[in-house]
């Protein structure tokens, strides 16, 4: 049942059943008819667009690590988190491991990822089809599995709760710029399809 | 409805690309080496299972933050903080933290658990709802990794010298060593072998 192959099918990720591809409009998206999941979507931001988010996310990245968070006044002391200081005060008391997981998921994924899609982005809008796009987009791939961001808040949150209670709490900038930078975070996961960027990439062997 | 499969093609695990080389050659879009099915996927699925229900012991019953003031030490498990915060008027956060920290690990054990025996011992269950099942369990995954980020919150806080401190416990680690493997777990099971076996029920009617 050999079966010439082309651009024009695509196998379900999921289930892989095998589907010729149809044109879409933009925003449409297309399902896989046997389970159901996502198989591609005609996004309605150009890579350039992409590329301005991400240089977005990536300023605002900066101030959400560094800046505090929150500061808590008690027995009249006041201690203030950033993201960072709290990795850093995990790892000096003995946890390196669920120090360095914390780090993964909520600084370096997103900041890996967000770096390697600017770049990729950037390749793609000025069409520098460099042999640089495949491991940047295998990156963008394997980073967005483990950023974190969406939970940190909630924790945050769950935190802040206990903490009410125990003395005086006080909001930081860095709150403003993490709460941003999620924000801008989702949006481009849901505007990136990562068929799209990867069919910019050529193909070595000639069918 | 045929598989890319039954057609002698195979989509790379990495780039997407649908290529008619044969599975262990490289993909012609990306150099990643092709293979038609994850190998081994069930065993290694079962291996981390295996594992993070060992570390669920731990996890669940040593302490995971201990709090000290100068009368002395008070360790704190997981379901003890849920309690205390249930007691103090915050219910609402005391159901997020449960489901997150206690719930979710345990249905993410059991689930992919039944899951894997399911597609071994080909049960007749609904594709789509096995399927459903999965992709739920592997999106509720990541949400138990709220209580570790909270503890490195509360830790950095709480630290007022001799008067009042909350260091991380022993349980901590075995709860980041259940999150870590319930991911890695997900991750390696194949979603394509479910569809797999439905194909062979076809050709058996």
């Amino acid at each position: 049942m050999e079966k010439q192959i082309d651009n024009k099918h695509i196998a379900c990720k999921h289930c892989d059943l095998l589907i010729s591809k149809t044109a879409l409009l933009p925003g449409q998206k297309a399902h896989c008819p046997r389970c159901g999941s996502r198989l591609y979507f005609v996004s309605r931001s150009s890579p350039s667009a992409i590329l301005a988010l991400c240089l977005t996310a990536l300023i605002l990245l900066v101030p959400a690590n560094i800046y505090p968070l929150l500061s808590l006044t008690m027995v009249g002391i006041t201690d203030s988190v950033s993201l960072i200081s709290a990795v850093e005060k995990v790892y000096q008391e003995g946890d390196q491991f669920i120090a360095l997981l914390i780090l993964l998921c909520v600084t370096l994924a997103p900041a890996l990822m967000l770096l390697a899609l600017a770049s990729a982005s950037f390749c793609i809008s000025f069409n520098l089809l460099t042999p640089i796009l495949k491991p940047l987009l295998k990156a963008v791939d394997v980073m967005t599995h483990w950023s974190m961001l969406e939970v940190y808040l909630v924790s945050f949150l769950v935190a802040l709760v206990k903490l009410v209670d125990l003395g005086d709490v006080h909001l930081g900038l860095g709150l403003v710029c993490f709460i941003a930078l999620m924000l801008v975070n989702s949006m481009i996961l849901s505007v990136y399809d990562a068929e799209t960027y990867w069919n910019k990439v050529k193909v070595d062997v000639i069918r | 409805m045929l598989s890319a499969k039954d057609h002698r093609l195979t989509r790379c695990d990495s780039c997407g690309y649908l290529c008619s080389e044969s599975p262990g050659s490289a993909c012609p879009r990306c150099q990643h080496t092709l293979q038609t099915r994850f190998a081994y996927s069930l065993q290694k699925t079962w291996a981390y299972l295996i594992t993070a229900c060992i570390c669920l012991l731990p996890a669940n019953f040593s302490p995971i933050t201990v709090l000290s003031t100068q009368v002395g030490d008070t360790p704190d498990t997981i379901m003890s903080g849920v309690i205390a915060l249930y007691n103090t008027d915050n219910q609402g956060i005391a159901i997020i933290v449960f489901v997150a920290s206690i719930l979710v690990p345990i249905i993410k054990i059991v689930g992919i658990a039944v899951i894997l025996v399911s597609v071994q011992w080909r049960l007749n269950i609904r594709h789509r709802t096995r399927f459903k099942m999965f992709q739920f369990i592997d999106w509720i995954g990541r949400w138990s990794m709220l209580d570790l980020f909270v503890i490195s919150i509360m830790i950095t806080l709480i630290d007022k010298g001799q008067l009042l401190t909350v260091i991380p416990g022993p349980g901590a680690t075995a709860f980041a060593l259940v999150v870590v493997f319930t991911l890695f777990a997900a991750k390696s099971f194949d979603t394509r072998l479910m569809w797999d076996l439905e194909q062979d029920n076809d050709w058996k009617h």
